[in-house]
């Protein structure tokens, strides 16, 4: 579940945990109902068996990472300990663990109660970059291995690309789309999904065309897409998407604000874009250059704008 | 001031050495104002302890009134203070994760103790509980007589001391992590075990704080015990009854008393420091909600 802060993420979870009192609607894992509001339905999180992971993993600091397992299952489960290679940290405490000790510890922890849902609310907010990165990575490992639904929470696109086989956009208690990493950028249903995928979205006004649409974007620049649209619409491009061309001869023209190296690749910052362009490219850009813009219209996402 | 300043003439024409007579006169003010309030603070302390010899000092804690109201003080206070662990405890729990309507009325009446002048605190006990009070009846034909026994001394202490307990208990409940009571529920918790288990733990440091200082003003506990459980030697009369009764009779006794209850208090606030910066100093590894005060209108 991705979305801007606010948007009800972290509620959802909490509601599939039980933890949110005074809910309504359905919630049901395996055809058991944990909530149905109308039969009076509502099992209280003791007896929901979810393998929930707050924001900073929620580990009992006053107990060793052994204690917080045996928490979980009554039991010592040496087994975990092992498989999440923490069994040298059996006797160490939370505070004294690294970011990706505690996400191994919290998820042994949760698997200690033999959950049939993992919930995990924005597993990386308290991580740096470069722990977020290698925690990232090991979690999707575990992920793939469990066989256990997940749900994750997250406001990063690149971490649910990164661990999810689908991907809900969440904004204000509302679900706006549920769907694959790769439709969510090939079709995103608005501007927010398209924001957040981190497209470059404009306002234009669009004509019709026998090959879908033609849009005059505002500012300036006009841009052709697939798809059929008229009036004032959105456009969202992706960064990777845009490419420079010749401004003599463009009809979408910007000025270059800031280019980064970015790895293999170089984030070039317009007025009123960002594009993705090869490192190694031909061209030597530079603060203040007129650049050229073009996009294959397929690339183009034209989504309605609400007068 | 700044450096440009203390060169040359002051702004108002003043010469140099004009500001730093000024100057010189403040810190000396300052440290006169210092010493005055410590000398204020200890000067009677320190007459306690001077006032007989060292050996008629300690003779005085020997004597049979003495030793009399050590124990009563000792078990009355035993007493109150399980009972104050035993029933504030949770009750402090349930509090400061609960959110109802009336809840500040709760805190409220949770505190007024603290507020109510002992004497008034003795006078209530005794029309609530004494022979002729709103339970008396029923006490009474339960065989049960309250007033001037042991157990109303306990009553006192209970009723007076235990507010400090429950004010610290629940602002140290209510530091306690959230996440962390719902992680336990999801594990399977039950509400005892998550008590027990996850909040008791990380709250032990302010609830050993706010335990001390119940128990200091228990021990110190004077008008609310002496209205509701008169000042019998060896029953109710506990050290700080001691100390009013020996006033006229023996002074020097009265004072060997009153080095002991200073002893004994001077300890607990000790300690309730020692605990009170343990708690502050190992708290979970979340960033906690910045500390409010459970009193505190929300």
């Amino acid at each position: 579940m991705i979305g801007p802060s606010g948007a009800g993420k972290t509620s959802l979870l909490r509601s599939v945990a039980g933890l949110e009192r005074h809910c309504t609607g359905q919630i049901a894992l395996n055809g058991v109902p944990w909530l149905d509001s109308t039969r009076r339905i509502n099992l209280i999180p003791e007896r929901r068996r979810v393998g929930y992971l707050p924001q900073d993993y929620g580990l009992f600091p006053h107990m060793t990472v052994a204690g917080n397992i045996r928490f979980a299952s009554k039991l010592d489960r040496p087994e975990l300990l092992e498989q999440f290679g923490i069994a040298h940290l059996a006797t160490a405490r939370p505070p004294s663990l690294s970011g990706g000790e505690r996400q191994r510890v919290a998820l042994a922890r949760a698997l200690a109660r033999d959950p049939h849902v993992l919930l995990l609310d924005e597993p990386f907010s308290a991580l740096d970059a470069i722990t977020r990165r290698q925690v990232r990575d090991e979690l999707a490992d575990i992920l793939t291995r469990l066989e256990l639904p997940v749900l994750l929470v997250t406001h990063a696109f690149e971490d649910a690309t990164a661990l999810a086989d689908r991907i809900a956009v969440i904004d204000r208690g509302e679900l706006i789309q549920l769907d694959t990493p790769t439709q969510l950028l090939a079709a995103p249903a608005n501007v927010l999904v398209a924001a957040l995928t981190g497209a470059n979205v404009l306002e234009g006004k669009a004509t019709s065309t026998p090959t879908g649409s033609s849009i005059v974007l505002h500012g300036g620049g006009q841009l052709d897409s697939t798809t059929p649209a008229s009036g004032p619409v959105h456009v969202a491009i992706h960064p990777w998407q845009l490419q420079l061309t010749d401004p003599s001869t463009s009809r979408l023209t910007d000025t270059i604000v800031g280019v980064h190296q970015d790895g293999g690749s170089r984030r070039i910052r317009l007025t009123r874009f960002t594009i993705h362009a090869p490192a190694n490219g031909q061209v030597p850009l530079t603060e203040g250059d007129l650049v050229g813009l073009g996009a294959l219209p397929e690339h183009v996402h034209v989504l309605e704008r609400p007068q | 001031m700044n450096a440009a300043a203390t060169r040359g003439p002051s702004p108002d024409g003043a010469p140099d050495w004009v500001a730093a007579i000024g100057r010189a006169a403040v810190a000396v003010g300052l440290v006169a104002v210092t010493a005055i309030v410590l000398a204020f603070l200890l000067l009677p302390i320190v007459a306690l302890f001077t006032y007989q010899p060292v050996h008629e000092l300690i003779d005085g804690f020997g004597t049979k009134v003495a030793t009399d109201a050590i124990l009563v003080s000792l078990k009355t206070n035993a007493i109150a203070f399980g009972l104050m662990i035993a029933f504030g405890t949770p009750f402090a729990y349930v509090l400061a994760r609960s959110r109802f309507p009336g809840r500040d009325l709760v805190v409220t009446v949770v505190e007024l103790p603290l507020v109510m002048p002992p004497a008034v605190a003795g006078l209530a006990l005794l029309v609530a509980f004494g022979r002729l009070g709103l339970l008396g009846h029923t006490l009474s034909a339960l065989g049960i007589d309250l007033a001037f026994s042991q157990a109303a001394v306990v009553i006192a202490i209970v009723f007076v001391s235990s507010p400090f307990y429950l004010r610290g208990a629940v602002a140290a409940f209510e530091a306690v992590d959230e996440s962390l009571l719902d992680v336990a529920r999801t594990l399977g918790a039950g509400p005892v075990r998550r008590m027990l288990r996850v909040a008791v733990p990380l709250a032990t440091g302010g609830l050993g704080a706010a335990a001390a200082v119940a128990f200091a003003r228990g021990i110190g506990e004077f008008g609310a015990t002496i209205l509701f459980a008169g000042s019998f030697q060896g029953t109710t009369q506990t050290l700080p009854l001691a100390v009013y009764s020996l006033f006229d009779a023996n002074l020097d006794q009265a004072v060997a008393i009153g080095v002991l209850l200073i002893i004994v208090s001077a300890a607990i606030l000790f300690v309730s420091k020692l605990l009170g910066r343990s708690w502050t100093s190992s708290k979970s590894t979340s960033p906690s909600p910045a500390a409010r005060s459970p009193f505190a209108p929300r």
